[in-house]
């Protein structure tokens, strides 16, 4: 195909828009076309700064309490007047104004979010933090950015660049394409198939992402040199947090910075970092 | 077998309490951060985005009656990203254009380019001025894919337009990023 015709299929190739065929079109006109991976180079830097630079944010504790409080006022009126789930039932500012001046009803629950985590049992080397709920955390953009990269793995055709369960197969992929050679254990008997790997792009530099995965979920694992932040970043990525309904744990090791994301039930994506921990293998510099 | 995978939608982080949870609740309300997302880059103004966001479920709450289940999170997006189109119309001085080819060369005021913690982040600052300058409806979609990671269909049930016109409106809208931002992205692209 010409440079024509593959141009405007670079942009969904990137989004992951692209059925498989499209998609290795794209790849082969791109091996042999340095102008169209130069354009597709581009996209995915405008993609990344976008992505670093436009974190997703939490709302405001203020917003969420005046919303959860409209909520809980307006609901149960509705359920006595019947008309929850019968059409339209007006409401007014008054169900935000009418609670002023009162502590805002906030369930307990609702707080677990802004609630303090405490990180143990996992090794000594994890960082056990206390983590507050804020979009002006240092860390959250980063930590936002690796799930948004996990939203976008699971549109389809995005999901892995390479598809194998075999390590074997999987890290050598990487050789060539990063100037680290990441850690690719095993775990099938441990309940966490590998399922493969791709490239992906965080914190303005191509980093590796594992696949694994559990039942019918998967575990996105990326990988990536460390590098020396301030410590106060590290005590907060420490913390395991829950970003969009997905779980994240992140930790850094033998000179390499871990983020793990799925949806997975907590206890299993813990298992998960344990098992991946315990396997022992180290990441290498090939630099 | 991905397909599989992917069908498995994102966990419940209020599942231990579901019982006790009203639709409502279950279906919108965990989505108040993608909200609040959502409006503070349209709108580019956090007290905006708050009144926005706080609309925004006053009328999702009176119009719950008419959700029939599936992605309460779409759902939602859609009541703020209209909500959030009112007030940027208001906003505007001059009648808003039906076409927003005209708005091209509408130098739209950046009175809120800052998000918290990056004041003093000169990358940061041009990236978010220059999505900031984006048209309405480009700027949506910008959002939506690379901040929400929305998928082009699900981009346009927020938007309320066809699939071919989220795809133009991205295209266009790169378009302008890619020139606004070459030097950025040159020094992404060599580091
Ligand atoms: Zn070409």
């Amino acid at each position: 195909m010409t440079c024509d015709e593959i141009r405007p299929l670079i942009a969904p190739y990137l989004d992951g828009e692209l059925d498989p065929s499209a998609a290795v079109s794209v790849e082969s006109h791109i091996a042999g076309c340095e102008a169209c991976a130069r354009h597709l180079a581009e996209l995915r830097a405008l993609s990344g700064a976008i992505r670093d630079e436009l974190p997703a944010l939490a709302a405001p504790d203020a917003l969420r309490a005046r919303i959860l409080d409209a909520v809980r006022t307006a609901i149960p009126a509705a359920q006595e007047s019947g008309a929850t789930r019968q059409g339209p039932q007006r409401l007014g500012a008054e169900h935000f104004g009418m609670q002023r001046g009162n502590r805002p009803r906030v369930r307990p629950q609702w707080l677990a979010a802004a609630a303090l985590y405490i990180v143990v049992g996992a090794g000594a080397w994890m960082l056990g933090v206390a983590y507050g709920r804020s979009p002006d955390s240092a860390g959250s953009g980063l930590r936002d950015a690796v799930v948004a990269s996990h939203v976008r793995s699971l549109e389809a055709s995005h999901l892995i660049d390479v598809a194998s369960s075999d390590r074997h197969t999987v890290k050598p992929w990487f050789d060539g394409k990063l100037d680290f050679s990441p850690p690719v254990p095993d775990l099938t008997t441990q309940g966490f198939p590998l399922v493969g790997g791709r490239l992906d792009y965080l914190d303005g530099r191509p980093v590796a992402a594992l696949v694994y995965g559990r039942a019918k979920h998967v575990v996105n694992l990326f990988i990536w040199p460390a590098t020396t932040d301030a410590p106060h970043d590290a005590l907060h990525d420490a913390a395991p947090a829950t970003v969009r309904g997905y779980h994240i744990r992140h930790w850094v090791r033998d000179g390499m910075t871990f983020w793990a994301v799925s949806d997975v039930a907590d206890p299993d994506l813990d298992s998960f970092v344990s098992l991946f921990q315990a396997s022992g293998q180290p990441a290498e510099s090939v630099r | 077998m991905l397909r599989t995978i992917l069908a498995a939608g994102p966990a419940n982080e209020d599942e231990v309490r579901s019982d006790a949870m009203t639709p409502f609740e279950q279906a919108v309300v965990p989505h108040m951060d993608a909200a609040y997302t959502l409006a503070r880059y349209l709108l580019r103004d956090e007290d905006e985005a708050r009144d926005a966001v706080q609309d925004a479920y006053l009328r999702a709450l009176s119009y719950f009656g008419g959700f029939r289940g599936g992605d309460g999170r779409a759902w939602l997006l859609a009541i703020v990203r209209n909500t959030c189109r009112t007030r940027h119309q208001r906003s505007r001085t001059g009648p808003i254009t039906a076409s927003f080819d005209e708005e091209i060369h509408t130098p739209e005021g950046d009175d809120a380019g800052t998000a918290p913690g990056q004041t003093d982040h000169v990358a940061a600052e041009s990236v978010r001025e220059a999505v900031g300058r984006l048209p309405f409806e480009f700027r949506e979609a910008v959002v939506l894919r690379e901040v929400h990671g929305y998928s082009y269909k699900e981009i346009a049930d927020v938007a309320g337009v066809p699939v071919g016109t989220v795809m133009s409106r991205l295209a266009r809208a790169r378009q302008r990023l890619r020139d606004a931002l070459a030097p950025e992205l040159r020094r992404r692209m060599s580091s």
